[in-house]
């Protein structure tokens, strides 16, 4: 078993490695076979790591402890959700999970454009395959995930596995690492494509049409890993923290950065055929960065909480980043001609430049979290001491970037492409701007005098005055001229331009996370020691220790406290906050209880027992709006399957005519 | 039982990759020497639509209108140029009947709104697209 | 040319309020990455310096009083005490044994003043490579 799964690998490798020679020889060559052949390799590859993944899969499900990864990720009382996400636990696992995702965004890629690109196809290929088969590399030699437990030459089966860590048995967390890879991965494809666009010098902007759906969808995929990963360490971790600036939350985050500054900037060249050399820059560094990510996770670079454990693989990364980096970078300088802009920039109040401001700053927030993120590498190397920056440096950048970028959310929509007068100015912001400074001047009055909450809460009165009057206009004009109701005139109007209307509807997305975030600096806690009887008092509620008791299951032992929640004297709830320790793993967890609500969540963490008194010590946190984070997400989603849909109106040009499409196109008037 | 499985899963990866028939060679779809030009063409009338979408409801002043609308129509001209030149230097490009029809394509000749170059496959009374009368516009 | 003029303003402005900003957050809260080895060489500089010791928390010796917690980080033979009454609640992988990261200063009676623990648990504990994998096993279990 473990031994065909071992074979499918390095079978999978050497077919990687030849169609990376087939495709650029039967390219070079004019050999279509050569390059149909590379082509069925990709096909193949696909279905031996199916094979392999399924093998993995089956002894994790039948408790193969004679597997090492077996026996390291997952037990036999591990539920069977888990054990199945056990694939994608551990390092080894998660490198196949990698390569199987690889390789099915590979196979649908020459699958659908088997007909098309013929010119370019060839070096997509190679580019898929060149990553294919780094990562084949690594599984395939440095850390198989098939290795088996042996003394001497026999093979022998642990008696159980060591089970999922269970910080990690939580259904988000399950769900974190696949929708993390699916983004990650998924900018292979239009990296490929913008270096095989790059290499033959295709006319146009064909990889971006073609990639554009791709985008999309890893961007959302980014997205959901990311937003996951907050939403787990928040109801698990036990310290209401969503973001910690922790170097692999950041490594998740740089690649989403530029992955949002490319999706913005592909526009101008959609439009305009400008920024040209930009976008082959950006869409390349979130490539990278992906593979850059992956690589601090799992070398060992930066201390981190919850990196993987140290492995050699490290070295092969760091290669494998080195020669991309020197690739692209050559590739890019060499065709700087091909990548000339079309035309330039009209008016510094323009659309256009309001794109500029929206890239310009999420590559310097991109810029400063690397910075952040690799200072202690780069201080040592520096000054032999390593020295690292916290919190505070991430949030004194990344505060005012975000609240500029929310700004450009709401002015970006309403100036118009190539320049708007001071005329047309007033008209679109003259309503925004007055409810802006109106919430500014009630948060004030009301008592509220932290300045990036205030500028915060105003910005997003703006911002979502903004999309709000984009629509109800949008809707009016189509209501005048059809008659339809308001409801589907705004769906009518939504269709119409789906990635528009669906982008607004992401920006709401935004908005509606940044009250989110901004509630944050009104948190509030309290730690106290309490017996049965006593009370805890936070921000109006009165929270009576009901119950304390403890008990123990063959998993764990607990402590656990009832809890009422009394506010103006009345009964609202009861929480149960618990404590346990596992015994497999020596480790205790805290079973938070939250009450959420939408103005705040009341959140209860069960700390410990004091060793001294025997009491129990109670966290009492309450986090105003954090709720919004989590619906702000769900319209996020919600907005970019909007963008998904195609639009009603389709660009349309004569795709295959060729004589007589002059002919075709309306006179136009000079 | 191992040793079969894993010279069926050798031989059939070598030979699914390395057989490929003639027939298997996919009919490429015929690429216009000037496609990226009309693909360029069409976004420039969709800014051209989206402009006088924005005019309509009111985010713009009639003079920004005016000028970016004369703009765009001055680099649809060029685009067609573009076009016309390519055509000439290539006046036959071989095109391969298509296997599998891309798009249906109208029979006769699309109607254009003259308001905001819209194309229709059938004649109207009025854009659908910006709402402008049709009437006397077609192409 | 006095369009781009404008456009390089801009960004210059935009770039260097966030080059100052980024100066300040650094100064703010460098942290100097030491092991306790490393403590005992930099001697009396390391009483200004807020620093970040790591080392193993040594079994047995932590001691919680009401909220403040107190433990011994080894390296080797090497022992620092470290006094931790910070608000946030230790983390769950913060126990005996455990590879731990104490932030804060040093005191000049030579206890460490931590105000916040980080314990490495990693995504997973894997052995080091090398190491025989049934004894990590049943060590484990």
């Amino acid at each position: 078993m473990e031994n065909l799964g071992a074979l499918a690998i390095l079978l999978a490798f050497a077919l990687a490695v030849y169609s990376i020679a087939a495709s650029i020889v039967g390219k070079l060559k004019s050999r279509p076979y050569l390059i149909v052949s590379a082509e069925r390799a990709v096909y193949a590859i696909w279905f031996l790591l199916t094979f392999a993944s399924a093998l993995l899969v089956h002894a994790l499900l039948t408790d193969d402890f004679r597997l090492a990864y077996v026996a390291g990720h997952s037990n036999r009382d591990l539920p069977v959700l888990y054990k199945f996400a056990a694939w994608w636990g551990g390092q080894e696992g998660s490198l196949l999970f990698w390569s199987w995702i690889l390789a099915s965004y590979a196979a649908v890629v020459v699958y659908t454009n088997r007909r098309r690109f013929r010119d370019m196809m060839p070096y997509v290929t190679a580019t898929l395959m060149v990553t294919m088969a780094f990562f084949l590399l690594l599984i395939g030699f440095v850390v198989s995930p098939f290795k088996v437990l042996a003394v001497g030459r026999e093979v022998v089966a642990a008696p159980d596995g060591r089970g999922l860590n269970p910080l990690l048995q939580y259904w988000a967390m399950a769900l974190h690492p696949p929708a993390l890879y699916l983004g990650f991965v998924g900018f292979v494809v239009p990296y490929a494509f913008a270096m095989g666009s790059l290499i033959t010098r295709q006319p146009g902007d064909a990889w971006i049409h073609t990639t554009r759906r791709w985008t999309l969808v890893t961007w959302g995929f980014q997205s959901a890993g990311i937003l996951l990963g907050a939403g787990w360490a928040y109801a698990v971790l036990g310290w209401g923290g969503y973001w910690g600036w922790d170097p692999v939350e950041n490594a998740s985050l740089l690649p989403w950065l530029t992955a949002t500054a490319f999706l913005h900037s592909v526009m101008m060249q959609e439009k305009k055929g400008m920024m040209k050399v930009w976008n082959m820059v950006l869409v390349s560094a979130t490539f990278i960065l992906c593979i850059f990510g992956t690589f601090i996770t799992r070398s060992g670079l930066i201390s981190s909480v919850h990196s993987f454990a140290q492995s050699p693989i490290g070295y092969y990364f760091a290669v494998f980043l080195a020669l991309l980096v020197a690739g692209t970078a050559w590739l890019i300088l060499d065709r700087l001609d091909y990548l000339k802009s079309e035309s330039q920039l009209e008016s510094v109040v323009s659309r256009e430049s309001s794109f500029l401001f929206n890239n310009l700053i999420l590559v310097a927030s991109c810029f400063a979290v690397l910075w952040g993120t690799l200072f202690p590498v780069i201080s040592e190397a520096f000054t032999g001491e390593q020295i690292t920056v916290g919190p505070p440096f991430f949030n004194r950048v990344n505060i005012p970037i975000g609240l500029f970028l929310l700004f450009l959310t709401g002015v970006g929509p309403l100036i118009a492409w190539r320049r708007s007068s001071l005329e047309s100015l007033r008209r679109a912001f003259l309503w925004p701007v007055i409810g802006a400074v109106a919430t500014a001047i009630l948060l004030v009055a009301f008592g509220v005098r932290h300045f990036y909450a205030v500028m915060c809460f105003s910005l997003c009165t703006f911002v979502a005055w903004t999309i709000v009057a984009e629509f109800y206009k949008g809707a009016r004009a189509i209501r005048s001229r059809t008659g339809k109701n308001w409801a589907m005139a705004v769906v009518e109007l939504t269709h119409r331009n789906t990635r528009r209307y669906g982008g607004y509807v992401v920006h709401m997305g935004i908005v509606l996370m940044f009250i989110g975030f901004a509630g944050a600096a009104f948190n509030r806690d309290v730690t106290e020691e309490v017996k049965i009887g006593d009370s805890i008092r936070l921000g109006g509620y009165e929270l009576k220790i009901a119950k304390l008791d403890q008990g123990r299951n063959p998993n764990y032992s607990w402590h656990h406290a009832a809890v009422e929640v009394y506010r103006d004297g009345r009964k609202l709830d009861t929480l149960h906050p618990e404590r346990r320790f596992y015994f497999a793993s020596e480790q205790t967890t805290s079973e938070v209880a939250i009450r959420r609500q939408l103005n705040h969540d009341l959140y209860l963490n069960f700390a410990g027992i004091s060793e001294q008194t025997q009491n129990a010590v109670i966290q009492v946190y309450l986090f105003p709006l954090v709720s919004w984070i989590w619906i702000g997400s769900a319209v996020l989603f919600f907005g970019t399957i909007l963008c998904l849909i195609p639009s009603k109106v389709k660009l349309q040009y004569a795709r295959t005519e060729v004589v007589g499409v002059a002919k075709r196109q309306a006179p136009v008037r000079q | 039982m191992l040793l079969v499985v894993a010279a069926l899963l050798v031989t059939g990866a070598i030979l699914f990759t390395l057989l490929v028939r003639q027939k298997d060679l996919p009919a490429p779809e015929p690429v216009s020497p000037v496609e990226h030009l009309e693909e360029r063409k069409a976004r420039i009338y969709d800014g051209l639509r989206d402009l006088t979408f924005e005019f309509r409801v009111g985010k713009l002043s009639e003079e920004d209108y005016q000028r970016t609308k004369a703009d765009l129509q001055a680099e649809l001209a060029r685009v067609q140029a573009e076009i016309e030149a390519v055509l000439k230097k290539a006046p036959a490009p071989k095109v391969a009947p298509p296997l599998v029809p891309a798009k249906p394509e109208p029979a006769g000749d699309l109607f254009h709104c003259p308001h905001c170059g819209a194309a229709f496959e059938r004649p109207m009374k009025f854009c659908g697209e910006c709402g402008q009368p049709m009437r006397g516009g077609e192409a | 040319m006095k369009r781009h003029a404008k456009f390089v303003a801009v960004v210059a402005v935009i770039i260097g309020s966030l080059v100052w900003l980024a100066l300040g957050g650094i100064n703010e809260s460098k942290t100097y990455y030491k092991t306790v080895a490393e403590l005992r060489e930099m001697g009396d500089r390391a009483l200004e310096k807020r620093l970040r010791v790591a080392g193993d928390v040594e079994e047995g010796s932590i001691v919680r009083t009401g909220r403040e917690v107190r433990f011994v980080l080894r390296q080797d033979d090497l022992r620092l005490t470290v006094i931790y009454d910070g608000a946030e609640p230790l983390p769950d992988t913060f126990r005996d044994g455990a590879q731990a990261l104490a932030d804060g200063k040093m005191g000049e009676d030579g206890v460490f003043r931590a105000s916040k623990i980080q314990a490495k648990c990693a995504s997973k504990y894997e052995a080091k490579p090398g190491s025989e994998p049934l004894r990590r096993i049943s060590r484990t279990m």
